[in-house]
Protein backbone atom coordinates (compact mmCIF):
# COMPACT_ATOMS: atom_id res chain seq x y z
CA UNK A 1 0.00 0.00 0.00
CA UNK A 2 1.27 3.55 -0.89
CA UNK A 3 -0.78 6.06 0.69
CA UNK A 4 -0.53 8.98 2.47
CA UNK A 5 -3.48 9.92 4.99
CA UNK A 6 -3.60 13.54 5.57
CA UNK A 7 -3.43 13.69 9.22
CA UNK A 8 -2.56 17.88 8.73
CA UNK A 9 -4.87 18.91 11.40
CA UNK A 10 -3.88 16.02 13.61
CA UNK A 11 -2.00 17.39 16.59
CA UNK A 12 1.85 16.09 17.11
CA UNK A 13 1.46 12.51 18.92
CA UNK A 14 2.89 13.96 21.59
CA UNK A 15 0.16 16.15 22.64
CA UNK A 16 -2.61 13.70 23.61
CA UNK A 17 -0.32 11.10 24.78
CA UNK A 18 1.23 13.10 27.68
CA UNK A 19 -2.06 12.79 29.12
CA UNK A 20 -2.68 9.05 28.36
CA UNK A 21 0.21 8.32 29.97
CA UNK A 22 -0.81 10.24 33.12
CA UNK A 23 -3.77 8.96 33.82
CA UNK A 24 -2.43 5.66 35.32
CA UNK A 25 -0.36 6.65 37.13
CA UNK A 26 -2.93 8.46 39.09
CA UNK A 27 -4.61 5.41 39.14
CA UNK A 28 -1.84 3.75 40.54
CA UNK A 29 -1.84 6.27 43.04
CA UNK A 30 -4.97 5.52 44.13
CA UNK A 31 -4.25 2.11 44.96
CA UNK A 32 -1.97 3.29 47.13
CA UNK A 33 -3.76 6.13 49.14
CA UNK A 34 -6.43 3.01 49.73
CA UNK A 35 -3.41 0.74 50.95
CA UNK A 36 -1.68 3.62 53.15
CA UNK A 37 -5.18 4.96 54.64
CA UNK A 38 -6.94 0.99 55.10
CA UNK A 39 -10.67 0.50 56.13
CA UNK A 40 -11.16 4.27 57.56
CA UNK A 41 -11.04 5.37 54.01
CA UNK A 42 -14.93 4.18 53.53
CA UNK A 43 -16.15 5.21 56.91
CA UNK A 44 -18.14 8.17 54.56
CA UNK A 45 -17.54 10.00 51.62
CA UNK A 46 -16.48 13.28 53.18
CA UNK A 47 -13.64 11.72 54.95
CA UNK A 48 -10.12 13.01 54.00
CA UNK A 49 -9.08 10.10 51.84
CA UNK A 50 -12.21 9.22 49.97
CA UNK A 51 -12.18 12.69 48.95
CA UNK A 52 -8.56 12.41 48.12
CA UNK A 53 -9.16 9.01 46.27
CA UNK A 54 -12.59 10.90 44.39
CA UNK A 55 -10.07 13.35 43.18
CA UNK A 56 -7.23 10.72 41.99
CA UNK A 57 -9.39 9.48 39.78
CA UNK A 58 -11.69 12.21 38.79
CA UNK A 59 -9.13 14.96 38.45
CA UNK A 60 -6.16 12.61 38.51
CA UNK A 61 -7.65 9.77 36.01
CA UNK A 62 -10.44 11.31 34.11
CA UNK A 63 -9.73 14.88 33.66
CA UNK A 64 -6.27 13.70 31.91
CA UNK A 65 -7.42 11.27 29.26
CA UNK A 66 -10.76 13.62 28.50
CA UNK A 67 -8.63 16.87 27.84
CA UNK A 68 -5.99 14.75 25.64
CA UNK A 69 -8.71 13.19 24.16
CA UNK A 70 -9.95 16.70 22.87
CA UNK A 71 -6.35 17.82 21.87
CA UNK A 72 -6.81 15.14 19.48
CA UNK A 73 -11.13 15.19 18.51
CA UNK A 74 -10.98 19.25 17.93
CA UNK A 75 -9.25 19.67 15.22
CA UNK A 76 -9.60 15.95 13.61
CA UNK A 77 -13.98 15.89 14.17
CA UNK A 78 -14.49 19.57 14.01
CA UNK A 79 -12.05 20.81 12.24
CA UNK A 80 -11.25 23.27 15.53
CA UNK A 81 -7.51 23.48 15.15
CA UNK A 82 -6.06 24.61 18.72
CA UNK A 83 -3.10 27.10 18.46
CA UNK A 84 0.22 25.95 19.21
CA UNK A 85 -1.14 22.79 20.40
CA UNK A 86 1.97 21.35 22.16
CA UNK A 87 2.86 24.10 23.54
CA UNK A 88 -1.19 24.56 24.88
CA UNK A 89 -0.76 20.80 25.92
CA UNK A 90 2.20 21.04 28.25
CA UNK A 91 1.48 23.81 30.20
CA UNK A 92 -2.15 22.56 30.59
CA UNK A 93 -1.01 18.89 31.70
CA UNK A 94 1.77 20.48 33.70
CA UNK A 95 -1.03 22.70 35.53
CA UNK A 96 -3.47 19.99 36.13
CA UNK A 97 -1.37 17.03 37.23
CA UNK A 98 0.62 19.49 40.18
CA UNK A 99 -2.77 20.96 40.53
CA UNK A 100 -3.97 16.94 41.35
CA UNK A 101 -1.17 16.15 43.18
CA UNK A 102 -1.97 19.48 45.59
CA UNK A 103 -5.69 18.90 46.07
CA UNK A 104 -4.59 15.42 46.98
CA UNK A 105 -1.96 16.55 49.33
CA UNK A 106 -4.69 19.48 50.67
CA UNK A 107 -7.55 17.14 51.19
CA UNK A 108 -5.05 14.84 53.20
CA UNK A 109 -3.16 16.96 55.38
CA UNK A 110 -6.56 20.21 55.62
CA UNK A 111 -3.48 22.61 54.61
CA UNK A 112 -5.28 26.02 53.18
CA UNK A 113 -2.01 26.70 51.12
CA UNK A 114 -2.77 23.41 49.15
CA UNK A 115 -6.00 24.42 48.78
CA UNK A 116 -5.19 28.03 47.24
CA UNK A 117 -1.98 26.34 44.90
CA UNK A 118 -4.75 23.79 43.74
CA UNK A 119 -7.19 26.47 43.20
CA UNK A 120 -4.87 28.28 40.85
CA UNK A 121 -3.44 25.78 39.05
CA UNK A 122 -6.85 24.34 38.15
CA UNK A 123 -7.92 27.41 37.60
CA UNK A 124 -5.42 29.04 35.43
CA UNK A 125 -4.51 25.18 33.64
CA UNK A 126 -8.34 24.98 32.69
CA UNK A 127 -9.17 28.33 31.53
CA UNK A 128 -6.56 28.18 29.02
CA UNK A 129 -7.58 25.40 28.07
CA UNK A 130 -11.46 26.21 27.78
CA UNK A 131 -10.01 29.62 25.98
CA UNK A 132 -8.24 27.67 23.61
CA UNK A 133 -10.75 25.78 22.44
CA UNK A 134 -13.43 27.99 22.60
CA UNK A 135 -11.03 29.89 20.23
CA UNK A 136 -10.91 27.18 17.80
CA UNK A 137 -14.55 26.32 17.88
CA UNK A 138 -15.45 30.00 17.26
CA UNK A 139 -17.35 30.33 14.35
CA UNK A 140 -17.16 26.85 13.22
CA UNK A 141 -21.32 25.88 12.37
CA UNK A 142 -22.57 23.11 15.18
CA UNK A 143 -23.28 20.82 11.90
CA UNK A 144 -23.26 17.21 13.78
CA UNK A 145 -24.61 16.75 17.63
CA UNK A 146 -20.36 15.98 18.32
CA UNK A 147 -19.78 19.26 17.39
CA UNK A 148 -22.44 20.78 19.59
CA UNK A 149 -21.84 17.81 22.24
CA UNK A 150 -18.23 19.49 22.78
CA UNK A 151 -19.39 23.29 22.93
CA UNK A 152 -21.53 22.42 25.99
CA UNK A 153 -18.75 20.02 27.15
CA UNK A 154 -16.75 22.90 27.97
CA UNK A 155 -19.42 24.85 29.53
CA UNK A 156 -19.91 21.91 31.69
CA UNK A 157 -15.96 21.66 32.04
CA UNK A 158 -16.14 25.34 32.89
CA UNK A 159 -18.87 25.14 35.92
CA UNK A 160 -17.20 22.01 37.12
CA UNK A 161 -13.65 23.44 37.87
CA UNK A 162 -15.19 26.79 38.77
CA UNK A 163 -17.06 25.46 41.05
CA UNK A 164 -14.21 23.10 42.48
CA UNK A 165 -11.77 25.95 42.58
CA UNK A 166 -14.69 27.86 44.73
CA UNK A 167 -14.53 25.10 47.05
CA UNK A 168 -11.06 25.03 47.16
CA UNK A 169 -10.52 28.63 47.85
CA UNK A 170 -13.05 28.56 50.12
CA UNK A 171 -11.17 25.70 52.47
CA UNK A 172 -8.09 27.68 51.57
CA UNK A 173 -9.46 31.19 53.03
CA UNK A 174 -12.20 29.47 55.55
CA UNK A 175 -14.96 31.65 53.51
CA UNK A 176 -18.08 31.02 55.06
CA UNK A 177 -19.79 29.44 52.00
CA UNK A 178 -22.39 26.42 51.88
CA UNK A 179 -19.83 23.80 51.10
CA UNK A 180 -21.80 20.67 51.18
CA UNK A 181 -24.61 21.81 48.49
CA UNK A 182 -21.98 23.34 46.24
CA UNK A 183 -20.00 20.43 46.72
CA UNK A 184 -22.94 18.34 45.20
CA UNK A 185 -23.74 21.11 42.55
CA UNK A 186 -19.91 20.33 41.42
CA UNK A 187 -20.25 16.57 41.21
CA UNK A 188 -23.68 17.26 39.64
CA UNK A 189 -22.34 18.60 36.83
CA UNK A 190 -18.96 17.10 37.08
CA UNK A 191 -20.31 13.72 36.20
CA UNK A 192 -23.42 14.82 33.90
CA UNK A 193 -22.76 18.26 31.93
CA UNK A 194 -18.85 17.47 31.30
CA UNK A 195 -18.30 14.21 31.94
CA UNK A 196 -21.79 12.20 30.04
CA UNK A 197 -22.22 14.81 27.85
CA UNK A 198 -18.60 14.62 26.57
CA UNK A 199 -18.42 10.76 26.19
CA UNK A 200 -21.90 11.22 24.45
CA UNK A 201 -20.33 13.44 22.09
CA UNK A 202 -17.72 11.28 21.69
CA UNK A 203 -19.74 8.07 21.94
CA UNK A 204 -22.19 9.43 19.27
CA UNK A 205 -18.60 8.87 16.72
CA UNK A 206 -16.70 6.15 17.95
CA UNK A 207 -19.46 3.47 18.96
CA UNK A 208 -20.71 3.20 15.80
CA UNK A 209 -17.70 3.06 14.09
CA UNK A 210 -15.27 0.66 16.23
CA UNK A 211 -18.05 -1.12 17.53
CA UNK A 212 -19.92 -1.93 14.17
CA UNK A 213 -23.34 -0.76 15.57
CA UNK A 214 -26.37 1.09 14.06
CA UNK A 215 -26.00 4.63 14.68
CA UNK A 216 -27.75 6.26 17.70
CA UNK A 217 -31.29 7.60 17.15
CA UNK A 218 -31.21 11.20 15.58
CA UNK A 219 -33.66 12.94 17.74
CA UNK A 220 -31.49 11.31 20.94
CA UNK A 221 -27.76 12.93 19.20
CA UNK A 222 -29.87 16.02 18.65
CA UNK A 223 -31.61 16.67 21.67
CA UNK A 224 -29.39 14.81 24.74
CA UNK A 225 -26.45 17.52 25.38
CA UNK A 226 -29.02 20.19 25.24
CA UNK A 227 -31.48 18.20 27.23
CA UNK A 228 -28.48 16.99 29.92
CA UNK A 229 -27.24 20.81 30.35
CA UNK A 230 -31.01 22.32 30.71
CA UNK A 231 -31.61 19.94 33.40
CA UNK A 232 -28.43 19.95 35.51
CA UNK A 233 -28.93 23.85 35.23
CA UNK A 234 -32.56 23.94 36.48
CA UNK A 235 -31.56 21.29 38.99
CA UNK A 236 -28.57 23.49 40.40
CA UNK A 237 -30.64 26.88 40.32
CA UNK A 238 -33.23 24.66 42.83
CA UNK A 239 -30.83 22.88 44.76
CA UNK A 240 -29.07 26.14 45.99
CA UNK A 241 -32.21 28.33 46.50
CA UNK A 242 -33.30 25.50 48.94
CA UNK A 243 -36.56 24.30 46.90
CA UNK A 244 -36.56 21.07 48.07
CA UNK A 245 -39.41 19.31 45.89
CA UNK A 246 -38.11 20.87 42.79
CA UNK A 247 -34.92 19.94 43.49
CA UNK A 248 -35.76 16.27 44.11
CA UNK A 249 -37.42 16.07 41.14
CA UNK A 250 -35.18 17.98 39.15
CA UNK A 251 -32.49 15.83 40.27
CA UNK A 252 -34.44 12.45 39.35
CA UNK A 253 -34.98 14.27 35.47
CA UNK A 254 -30.81 14.20 35.57
CA UNK A 255 -29.98 10.70 36.83
CA UNK A 256 -32.61 9.81 34.23
CA UNK A 257 -30.69 11.60 31.26
CA UNK A 258 -27.57 9.96 32.19
CA UNK A 259 -29.83 6.75 32.50
CA UNK A 260 -31.16 7.35 29.03
CA UNK A 261 -27.87 7.49 27.45
CA UNK A 262 -26.63 4.04 28.95
CA UNK A 263 -29.68 2.59 27.91
CA UNK A 264 -29.80 3.28 24.50
CA UNK A 265 -26.03 2.77 24.01
CA UNK A 266 -26.61 -1.03 25.53
CA UNK A 267 -28.97 -1.13 23.07
CA UNK A 268 -27.15 -0.71 19.86
CA UNK A 269 -24.07 -2.49 21.24
CA UNK A 270 -26.62 -5.07 21.16
CA UNK A 271 -26.92 -4.77 17.54
CA UNK A 272 -23.37 -4.82 16.74
CA UNK A 273 -22.49 -6.79 13.73
CA UNK A 274 -19.14 -8.09 15.21
CA UNK A 275 -19.26 -12.02 16.54
CA UNK A 276 -17.17 -11.55 19.24
CA UNK A 277 -16.65 -8.66 21.45
CA UNK A 278 -13.37 -7.39 22.43
CA UNK A 279 -11.93 -5.35 25.50
CA UNK A 280 -13.71 -2.28 24.23
CA UNK A 281 -17.22 -3.63 23.95
CA UNK A 282 -16.90 -5.10 26.95
CA UNK A 283 -15.50 -2.21 28.96
CA UNK A 284 -18.61 -0.17 27.31
CA UNK A 285 -21.13 -2.69 28.40
CA UNK A 286 -19.82 -2.80 32.12
CA UNK A 287 -19.35 0.80 32.40
CA UNK A 288 -23.24 1.37 30.56
CA UNK A 289 -24.66 -1.23 33.26
CA UNK A 290 -22.38 0.55 36.07
CA UNK A 291 -24.08 3.73 35.24
CA UNK A 292 -27.37 2.31 36.10
CA UNK A 293 -26.40 0.41 38.73
CA UNK A 294 -25.23 3.94 40.12
CA UNK A 295 -28.68 5.66 38.88
CA UNK A 296 -30.68 2.61 40.54
CA UNK A 297 -28.83 3.13 44.07
CA UNK A 298 -29.52 6.71 43.61
CA UNK A 299 -33.09 6.87 43.05
CA UNK A 300 -33.55 4.08 45.96
CA UNK A 301 -31.54 6.22 48.32
CA UNK A 302 -34.38 8.62 47.26
CA UNK A 303 -37.12 7.01 47.93
CA UNK A 304 -36.62 4.01 50.21
CA UNK A 305 -35.98 5.60 53.36
CA UNK A 306 -34.09 2.39 54.70
CA UNK A 307 -31.67 3.16 51.80
CA UNK A 308 -31.38 6.87 52.70
CA UNK A 309 -30.60 6.32 56.20
CA UNK A 310 -27.45 3.54 55.29
CA UNK A 311 -24.68 5.81 55.10
CA UNK A 312 -22.57 4.04 52.72
CA UNK A 313 -24.85 4.23 49.74
CA UNK A 314 -22.97 7.69 48.51
CA UNK A 315 -19.73 5.56 48.03
CA UNK A 316 -21.65 2.53 46.71
CA UNK A 317 -23.11 4.72 43.93
CA UNK A 318 -19.26 6.77 44.06
CA UNK A 319 -17.51 3.40 42.93
CA UNK A 320 -20.14 2.38 40.77
CA UNK A 321 -19.77 5.67 38.73
CA UNK A 322 -16.18 6.79 39.05
CA UNK A 323 -14.23 2.83 38.59
CA UNK A 324 -17.31 0.91 37.13
CA UNK A 325 -18.72 3.75 34.66
CA UNK A 326 -16.40 6.41 33.57
CA UNK A 327 -12.63 4.26 33.97
CA UNK A 328 -14.29 1.15 32.09
CA UNK A 329 -15.13 3.50 29.34
CA UNK A 330 -12.34 5.57 29.40
CA UNK A 331 -10.16 2.65 29.43
CA UNK A 332 -11.95 1.00 26.51
CA UNK A 333 -11.59 4.39 24.24
CA UNK A 334 -7.97 3.84 25.20
CA UNK A 335 -7.71 0.70 23.58
CA UNK A 336 -9.08 2.08 20.08
CA UNK A 337 -7.53 5.29 20.21
CA UNK A 338 -4.13 5.04 21.26
CA UNK A 339 -3.45 2.08 18.30
CA UNK A 340 -5.50 4.10 15.90
CA UNK A 341 -3.28 7.34 16.27
CA UNK A 342 -0.23 5.55 16.09
CA UNK A 343 -1.10 3.55 12.84
CA UNK A 344 -2.15 7.16 11.50
CA UNK A 345 0.99 8.81 12.46
CA UNK A 346 3.27 5.96 11.23
CA UNK A 347 1.24 5.28 8.00
CA UNK A 348 2.31 9.12 7.39
CA UNK A 349 5.86 9.10 8.63
CA UNK A 350 6.23 6.57 6.61
CA UNK A 351 6.05 8.98 3.17
CA UNK A 352 4.76 6.13 1.13
CA UNK A 353 8.14 3.91 1.79
CA UNK A 354 7.01 1.96 5.26
CA UNK A 355 4.30 0.56 5.54
CA UNK A 356 2.36 1.03 9.29
CA UNK A 357 2.61 -2.01 11.36
CA UNK A 358 -1.04 -3.84 11.97
CA UNK A 359 -3.36 -1.92 13.87
CA UNK A 360 -4.22 -4.94 15.77
CA UNK A 361 -0.11 -5.37 16.70
CA UNK A 362 0.29 -2.19 18.32
CA UNK A 363 -1.25 -3.73 21.44
CA UNK A 364 -1.74 -7.45 21.57
CA UNK A 365 -4.88 -8.19 22.42
CA UNK A 366 -4.16 -11.09 24.50
CA UNK A 367 -2.62 -7.75 27.00
CA UNK A 368 -5.56 -5.96 26.60
CA UNK A 369 -8.06 -8.56 27.87
CA UNK A 370 -6.04 -9.42 31.18
CA UNK A 371 -5.48 -6.12 31.82
CA UNK A 372 -9.44 -5.63 32.06
CA UNK A 373 -9.97 -8.74 33.85
CA UNK A 374 -7.52 -6.88 36.95
CA UNK A 375 -9.57 -3.61 36.24
CA UNK A 376 -12.80 -5.52 36.86
CA UNK A 377 -11.45 -7.61 39.88
CA UNK A 378 -10.69 -4.38 41.16
CA UNK A 379 -13.64 -2.93 40.95
CA UNK A 380 -15.68 -6.03 42.44
CA UNK A 381 -13.52 -5.85 45.37
CA UNK A 382 -14.41 -2.27 45.86
CA UNK A 383 -17.63 -2.64 45.63
CA UNK A 384 -17.46 -5.50 48.44
CA UNK A 385 -14.83 -2.68 50.15
CA UNK A 386 -18.46 -0.39 50.41
CA UNK A 387 -20.05 -3.04 52.59
CA UNK A 388 -17.11 -4.92 54.41
CA UNK A 389 -13.98 -1.96 54.34
CA UNK A 390 -11.56 -4.07 56.89
CA UNK A 391 -12.01 -7.23 55.16
CA UNK A 392 -11.04 -5.77 51.27
CA UNK A 393 -10.33 -2.81 51.11
CA UNK A 394 -5.92 -4.03 50.74
CA UNK A 395 -7.23 -6.37 48.43
CA UNK A 396 -9.10 -3.78 46.74
CA UNK A 397 -5.87 -1.35 46.85
CA UNK A 398 -3.52 -3.76 45.13
CA UNK A 399 -5.58 -4.50 42.76
CA UNK A 400 -5.86 -1.21 41.87
CA UNK A 401 -2.56 -0.46 41.12
CA UNK A 402 -1.97 -3.82 39.45
CA UNK A 403 -5.01 -2.81 36.72
CA UNK A 404 -3.08 0.57 36.25
CA UNK A 405 0.11 -0.80 35.93
CA UNK A 406 -1.02 -3.13 33.47
CA UNK A 407 -2.75 0.07 31.50
CA UNK A 408 0.55 1.54 31.86
CA UNK A 409 2.35 -1.55 30.67
CA UNK A 410 -0.11 -1.50 27.77
CA UNK A 411 -0.36 1.77 26.56
CA UNK A 412 3.95 1.97 26.74
CA UNK A 413 4.09 -0.84 24.90
CA UNK A 414 2.13 0.79 22.11
CA UNK A 415 4.31 3.63 22.53
CA UNK A 416 7.63 1.38 21.99
CA UNK A 417 6.07 -0.22 18.71
CA UNK A 418 5.78 3.57 17.60
CA UNK A 419 9.44 4.42 18.24
CA UNK A 420 10.72 1.05 16.82
CA UNK A 421 9.03 1.85 13.53
CA UNK A 422 9.39 5.12 13.38
CA UNK A 423 13.47 4.57 14.23
CA UNK A 424 12.87 2.35 11.06
CA UNK A 425 11.21 4.91 8.78
CA UNK A 426 14.23 6.75 9.22
CA UNK A 427 16.64 4.51 8.68
CA UNK A 428 14.79 3.52 4.85
CA UNK A 429 14.79 7.23 4.31
CA UNK A 430 18.26 7.83 5.49
CA UNK A 431 19.43 4.87 2.90
CA UNK A 432 17.06 6.50 0.24
CA UNK A 433 18.64 9.61 0.09
CA UNK A 434 22.30 7.88 0.18
CA UNK A 435 21.02 5.86 -3.08
CA UNK A 436 20.46 9.24 -4.43
CA UNK A 437 23.14 10.81 -3.38
CA UNK A 438 25.26 8.49 -5.01
CA UNK B 1 -26.27 2.21 -8.53
CA UNK B 2 -22.50 2.56 -9.14
CA UNK B 3 -21.63 -1.46 -8.17
CA UNK B 4 -21.84 -2.33 -12.15
CA UNK B 5 -19.45 0.26 -13.32
CA UNK B 6 -16.34 -0.58 -10.77
CA UNK B 7 -13.49 -3.50 -11.66
CA UNK B 8 -13.25 -4.04 -7.78
CA UNK B 9 -15.59 -3.65 -5.14
CA UNK B 10 -15.03 -3.50 -1.31
CA UNK B 11 -17.91 -3.48 1.21
CA UNK B 12 -16.17 -1.66 3.99
CA UNK B 13 -19.95 -1.65 6.19
CA UNK B 14 -18.49 -4.87 8.41
CA UNK B 15 -15.25 -3.71 8.57
CA UNK B 16 -13.43 -1.88 11.80
CA UNK B 17 -11.37 1.22 10.43
CA UNK B 18 -8.33 1.56 9.51
CA UNK B 19 -9.46 -1.32 7.37
CA UNK B 20 -11.84 -0.09 4.51
CA UNK B 21 -9.08 2.54 4.11
CA UNK B 22 -6.07 0.03 3.88
CA UNK B 23 -8.22 -2.53 1.46
CA UNK B 24 -9.20 0.89 -0.72
CA UNK B 25 -5.45 1.84 -0.62
CA UNK B 26 -4.51 -1.53 -1.73
CA UNK B 27 -7.07 -1.97 -4.05
CA UNK B 28 -6.25 1.18 -5.90
CA UNK B 29 -2.01 0.44 -6.35
CA UNK B 30 -3.26 -2.22 -8.41
CA UNK B 31 -5.53 -1.42 -10.65
CA UNK B 32 -4.94 -0.32 -14.28
CA UNK B 33 -5.36 3.08 -15.18
CA UNK B 34 -9.23 3.25 -16.40
CA UNK B 35 -10.21 0.70 -14.10
CA UNK B 36 -12.50 1.33 -11.38
CA UNK B 37 -12.64 0.88 -7.38
CA UNK B 38 -16.11 1.04 -5.28
CA UNK B 39 -15.72 1.48 -1.47
CA UNK B 40 -19.11 0.43 0.29
CA UNK B 41 -19.20 2.07 4.12
CA UNK B 42 -21.63 3.45 6.85
CA UNK B 43 -20.97 6.76 6.60
CA UNK B 44 -18.68 9.29 4.71
CA UNK B 45 -15.22 8.37 4.60
CA UNK B 46 -13.72 12.22 4.76
CA UNK B 47 -10.28 11.17 5.66
CA UNK B 48 -10.24 9.03 2.57
CA UNK B 49 -10.69 11.71 0.46
CA UNK B 50 -7.84 13.75 1.44
CA UNK B 51 -6.05 10.44 1.01
CA UNK B 52 -7.12 10.25 -2.53
CA UNK B 53 -6.12 13.92 -3.17
CA UNK B 54 -2.60 14.08 -2.36
CA UNK B 55 -2.59 10.48 -4.09
CA UNK B 56 -3.85 11.54 -7.39
CA UNK B 57 -7.16 9.79 -7.67
CA UNK B 58 -10.91 11.20 -8.30
CA UNK B 59 -13.98 9.92 -6.96
CA UNK B 60 -17.56 10.27 -7.41
CA UNK B 61 -19.71 9.84 -3.76
CA UNK B 62 -23.32 8.43 -3.68
CA UNK B 63 -25.27 8.45 -0.68
CA UNK B 64 -28.21 5.53 -0.52
CA UNK B 65 -31.47 5.16 0.46
CA UNK B 66 -30.14 3.00 3.14
CA UNK B 67 -27.89 5.61 4.71
CA UNK B 68 -24.70 4.04 3.30
CA UNK B 69 -22.32 5.84 1.31
CA UNK B 70 -20.72 4.56 -2.24
CA UNK B 71 -17.13 5.92 -3.42
CA UNK B 72 -16.08 5.03 -6.82
CA UNK B 73 -12.25 6.32 -7.50
CA UNK B 74 -9.91 6.35 -10.75
CA UNK B 75 -6.61 7.50 -11.58
CA UNK B 76 -6.77 10.89 -12.61
CA UNK B 77 -6.15 11.41 -16.00
CA UNK B 78 -2.69 12.06 -16.65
Amino acid sequence: MQALLSYDQSPPIAAPFRFFLTAPVFGILAGLLLLWSGPDTFASRWTPAALALTHLITAGFMLQVMLGAMVQVLPVVAGANLAGPMRLARFVHASITLGTLFLVGAFLSFSPPLFNMAAILFGVGVAMFVGSAAYALHGIPSTSPTISGLKFALVGLSVTVGLGVLLSLSLGWSLNLPLIELADIHLGWGFVAWGTILLAAVGFVVVPMFQLTPAYPEWFGRHFSVMALAVVSMWSLAEFSGLSLFSLLLGVAVVLVAALFAGITLNIQRQSKRARFDATQHYWRVAMLSALAACAVWLAARSIPMVAEWQGWPLLCGVFLLFGGFMSVIIGMLYKIVPFLIWLHLQNLGNRLVMAPNMKKIIIERDMDRQMLAHFSALALLLLTVFWPAWFVYPAGLALILANGWLLRNLLSAMSVYRAHQQKIAAVIAAQSNQTDS
Amino acid sequence: MTQSKADKVIDGRNMEPPEPFVQTMEALDAIEPGQKVLLVVGREPIPLYRALELNGYSWQTERCADGSVEVLMWHKQP
